[in-house]
């Protein structure tokens, strides 16, 4: 049977659009498949509540790559980021801290709590930027392979020691240090100042099951000075109309080049037939075939859930069975009648327009995480917040109000099991709202609507298997050529026509579109499309 | 100090723990004239015996017999100057909740007997993850018996050695390879959890990873540290680490080696970027062309050198060596064995409490909010039973390693504190031995802020520089430094605190003292 299609891609998430957008355009035709109503995956915005547009799940733009954006001309699809300038973090006596954009107003801010912290606080951008550039070339292709003796691939890791080795020695040591030091050691090593260093130790947990004093979490400081938008590195912005603009511009992209999209079109399985990937089986027993599938759901979902055990070898199922997914993180949307002030910084200002972080001090943060460890979700949370109606009022009604705060630790494996998150969901919501008003007197009273997402119903709701926001966790052992499973880290796997681009794969997750976009290179050079 | 030991000496070691000891017979040996200066009164350093109740010796702070390099014992022939070896080390109990018992044997088969009691699936694991370990074994040890090269800054005389690590890696296979290149960088939580279900083995097999680092069972790397504190054990030297010191000693002087007490080294003398000689506490000097520091990095980079003496790149970077400790000792007289709840069989010599390893994360939470642990776990040896001398005829000596204690409580270590921590900690190893309270003739707690004192411990921590991988080979102690040269020509680091690290292996004063000899100024 002829099939009208060259590949299907699995989920309509951004990397699964981001891959379908560039086999599109090499002149394939591509069926993506998403199971909701809406397109994006876990970059969607929908109007939770009257009036009100959510960026349900992922909030921030900064790490998708430039040359994605360029290539497939997002802006002239309708893509507008809107730059966040500011990162406030409240503290409960009363003092608070941003940093600005404006180097020279952070110096000032910093200053008040430590002089030393706020001279060294340039230079450690500066050397994150460096090393950040040095990574790049990583996080841009394909995952290295060490134990291949294919000259190609010798000459490749050659050259990322030869740039690893360009650095001046100081950095090149910083950098290896970095890449297994935790966070707030790492931080340690520059700054003094506990206000400064709980809020910037905060990216290098993000969405991960460890604290910022485990061993690994800095070397994802790095990841964030890695986000740029229009080439400036350390520039955070929200997709104005939400961060589903960026999924729903990027589609715009896809279709132009002729991508067909269906939204809820439920894949149930992969078809496979002579140890080969034939197509899909939708929900409702519709069979579509073509000569590859792509998957954008998470590496277990693909291999355990639509391909089944039964076709793959025992080795990969039960390294799947064991990959670390546990997602450790929540969302909490708010829609608000009106802003509450800071108590900590009165007014409606701008500070309030970056991202909020509720992170007192390193120790706040690791009990958070201690709480964690052990199976309840943390008493205090770390939260990062956001008011993107401040920046873009296409997302509220006048006057009114989204908050949009993403909650950590909320552990999918909780005491009793993740299935009595249901009946933990609101107590958790409260947690948080309760954490707020502390900083934010008022806050409850403003709500007009709350929104709140365990980590059970990132898995129920978007597929995230384990609620995992990343796909699996960041961990060096699940990274690079090990991501998802050593021998299948090229986003090829053991079945001929079936592939994975989503950030299961390298380089990771994040709103990066990388991994879909190597896929889509890997997959046209093998020429069998 | 004796007259004729003002002389000129080619080098100064600092400090006569088994590290310094190595390192000063390494040289005497290569014809230097070699003076050990020790601050204290007794030679030994942290394996120096002592007696901590009339009677009662230990054999030394840290205990563990097996961990002196064979590379070590065979190049100084210490057991010519008295060393005697076991070649199988003792079981260790692993003491669980409720009376739970597993004995880990030298043996494979019959510690998986053992173990099939809790689990037939762990104890069929644990056949395969023994073989998967040995198959690692030559590769840790090749690193572990070699100066480490950093592979950005090689010299062409390393370039051989290079090749050959990465050789023997790909020697493994490349399954293997992949394999220990995913686990190396992973929590002993996750890997062992990806092995075993039975929560006292997988702790009771884990928690010596964590000896001498700041973390806990989930912290991501403790394989790494693991596998070098692991992998490095080899035959137990009766007697302990005091033991090991003793034939070091007697090495040390057929070898030529000058030794001293109650010298303190106060300053390391630099000129014109070279070391010129060493200055004591009492303020005798003392020409030479070489220092071989067996103390803490901190402390030979910071204290004792001249302010100039490091550029401040060199010092920001001495200053981030991290050595927080996380360990009391506690040494205890007993009138008679320590005997467990309903066990009979061979006396116990080794016991572990980790339960579970919640119980090892738990302790370190601890450690994280500057407190002693709620519910230390302990790892505890009788060396008694291979050397009755230890205490008086029928009776023992316990040395209990106490996980975790930080050098720095709120409100400062007093006596009042520390008897509460020996109290935590006998509690807890009560549970197991009902007998023990009634045995208890003296106890002895020295906390992290007393090694510190006592022993001129850089924070109290008795490897000297907390073990990471990011504070490992080419990197330990810090960059500058992770092949024994230090910026001042002269100057050799040589203890625990350098590659590969630990207090009582040797290796790392065998290494430093090589590279000593091998530079310009040896």
């Amino acid at each position: 049977m002829a099939s009208p299609y060259d590949a299907i891609v699995v989920g309509g998430g951004h990397n699964g659009l981001v891959c379908a957008a560039y086999l599109a355009r090499a002149g394939r035709r591509v069926l993506v498949l998403e199971r909701r109503a809406v397109l994006g995956g876990a970059a969607v915005s929908e109007e939770v509540f009257p009036g009100f547009t959510f960026s349900v799940c992922s909030y921030v733009v900064s790490l998708l790559r430039p040359w994605i954006l360029r290539d497939l001309e997002l802006s002239r699809h309708g893509l507008r980021i809107l730059p966040l300038d500011c990162s406030f973090s409240p503290l409960p006596d009363g003092r608070s801290l941003a940093r600005w954009g404006d180097p020279e107003r952070t110096r000032r801010e910093i200053a008040a709590f430590s002089p030393a912290d706020a001279e060294v606080y340039p230079e450690y951008g500066r050397t994150m930027m460096q090393m950040g550039r040095m990574v790049k070339p990583l996080i841009d292709a394909e995952a290295p392979r060490p134990t291949s003796l294919h000259p190609a691939h010798l000459l490749e890791i050659l050259g990322h020691g030869r740039r690893l080795n360009a650095l001046p020695r100081h950095l090149r040591t910083r950098f290896l240090q970095m890449m297994t030091m935790s966070a707030a050691d790492f931080l340690d090593l520059w700054f003094e100042s506990d206000v400064l260093k709980a809020p910037m130790s905060v990216s290098g947990i993000i969405g991960t099951y460890q604290g910022v004093r485990s061993p690994g979490t800095a070397y994802v400081l790095l990841h964030h000075y890695m986000g740029e938008i229009d080439g400036a590195f350390r520039a955070w912005g929200f997709a104005q109309g939400g961060t589903g603009a960026v999924s729903l511009a990027i589609a715009a992209a896809a279709r132009e080049a002729g991508c067909e999209i269906r939204t809820e079109a439920a894949v149930e399985r992969v078809v496979v037939r002579g140890g080969t990937a034939r197509g899909v089986v939708l929900s409702d027993g519709e069979e579509l075939h073509a000569r590859a599938v792509v998957s954008g759901v998470d590496p277990r979902l693909t291999f355990l859930g639509l391909v089944g055990a039964e076709h793959l070898p025992d080795d990969l199922c039960s390294r799947m069975r064991r990959f670390k997914l546990r997602g450790s993180s929540g969302k909490v949307n708010l829609a608000l009648d009106h802003l509450p002030e800071f108590t900590s910084r009165p007014g409606i200002g701008p500070h309030m327009r970056g991202d909020v972080a509720i992170a007192p001090s390193i120790d706040y943060l690791e009990r958070a995480f201690d709480d964690a460890k052990y199976g309840e979700p943390s008493r205090r949370p770390y939260i990062n917040m956001v008011i993107p109606s401040l920046s873009d009022p296409t997302v509220a009604p006048p006057g009114k109000h989204v908050m949009s705060c993403f909650v950590q630790y909320a552990p999918y494996h909780v005491n009793g099991g993740p299935q009595t998150w249901p009946e933990r969901r609101e107590a958790f919501g409260d947690t948080v709202l309760e954490t707020l008003e502390e900083h934010m007197p008022g806050l409850t009273a403003a709500v007009l609507h709350r929104q709140v997402l365990t980590p059970w119903d990132l898995e129920q709701e978007f597929g995230l298997s384990e609620g995992n926001i990343f796909h699996g966790e960041l961990s060096l052992d699940q990274l690079a050529f090990l991501r998802p499973a050593p021998g299948w880290a090229h986003y090829r796997t053991p079945l001929a026509g079936l592939w994975m681009c989503a950030s299961g794969t390298h380089p990771g997750g994040g709103l990066m579109g990388a991994p879909g976009a190597l896929a889509a290179r890997a997959m046209l050079a093998e020429g069998s499309l | 100090m004796s007259g004729s030991a003002r002389e000129r000496f080619d080098c100064v070691v600092i400090g006569s723990g088994i590290n310094g000891l190595a390192a000063a017979t390494v040289l005497a040996r290569a014809e230097r004239r070699v003076l050990v200066c020790e601050a204290g009164e007794r030679l030994g350093g942290t394996a120096a015996a002592e007696e901590f109740h009339p009677g009662y010796r230990t054999v030394g702070v840290h205990h563990d017999a097996a961990l002196l390099r064979p590379i070590v014992t065979r190049a100084l022939d210490l057991e010519h100057h008295g060393l005697s070896l076991r070649p199988n080390p003792a079981p260790t109990v692993l003491a669980g909740e409720g009376g739970a018992r597993l004995v880990l044997h030298a043996d494979v088969d019959r510690t998986r007997e053992g173990i099939a009691a809790h689990s037939k699936a762990d104890a069929e694991r644990y056949g395969a993850w023994r073989r998967s370990l040995d198959r690692y074994r030559p590769l840790v040890e090749r690193l572990l018996d070699a100066a480490p090269s950093d592979p950005f800054d090689a010299s062409p005389s390393e370039w051989g050695a290079l090749a050959r690590t990465g050789l023997s890696l790909r020697l493994l296979g490349s399954r293997d390879m992949t394999e220990l290149l995913r686990i190396l960088p992973m929590s002993l939580f996750d890997w062992l959890g990806e092995w075993f279900q039975t929560d006292l083995l997988a702790a009771g097999l884990g928690a010596s990873g964590l000896e001498g680092t700041w973390m806990g069972p989930r912290s991501a790397g403790s394989v790494f540290t693991w596998f070098a504190h692991e992998l490095s054990r080899g035959p137990e030297a009766v007697g302990g680490p005091a033991a090991v010191a003793r034939a070091l000693l007697s090495a040390a002087r057929s070898a030529g080696v000058f030794l001293c007490t109650d010298a303190e080294v106060r300053r390391v003398e630099v000129d014109g970027g070279a070391v010129r000689g060493v200055e004591l506490a009492d303020g005798a000097n003392i020409a030479c062309e070489a220092v071989a520091a067996a103390c803490g990095p901190r402390r030979a980079l910071l204290d004792l050198l001249p302010p100039t003496a490091l550029s401040p790149e060199e010092a920001d970077a001495a200053a981030s060596i991290r050595c927080r400790a996380g360990i009391a000792k506690l040494d205890v007289a007993l009138a008679g064995p320590l005997e467990l709840a309903g066990a009979d069989g061979p006396p116990v010599e080794r016991l572990c409490t980790a339960e579970s390893l919640d119980t090892l994360e738990r302790a370190f939470d601890a450690l994280k909010y500057r407190r002693p642990a709620e519910r230390p776990w302990l790892d505890v040896r009788v060396p008694s039973h291979a050397d009755p001398s230890l205490a008086p005829p029928g009776h023992h000596v316990l040395s209990i390693l106490v996980h975790n204690a930080p050098a720095e409580v709120e409100g400062g270590w007093d006596e009042a504190r520390r008897a509460e921590l020996a109290t935590r900690a006998l509690d807890g190893l009560g549970v197991h031995a009902p007998t023990l309270a009634e045995r208890v003739v003296a106890t002895r707690c020295t906390t992290p802020d007393q090694l510190a004192r006592r022993h001129r411990l850089d924070g109290g921590h008795l490897h000297q520089a907390e073990r990471s991988i990011d504070q490992a080979l080419f990197l330990r102690p810090d960059a500058d430094c992770g092949r024994y040269a230090t910026p001042v020509a002269g100057l050799f680091l040589c203890g625990s605190g350098s590659h590969p690290g630990g207090p009582a292996s040797g290796a790392c004063g065998l290494l430093g003292a090589r590279a000593l000899l091998a530079s310009r100024q040896g």
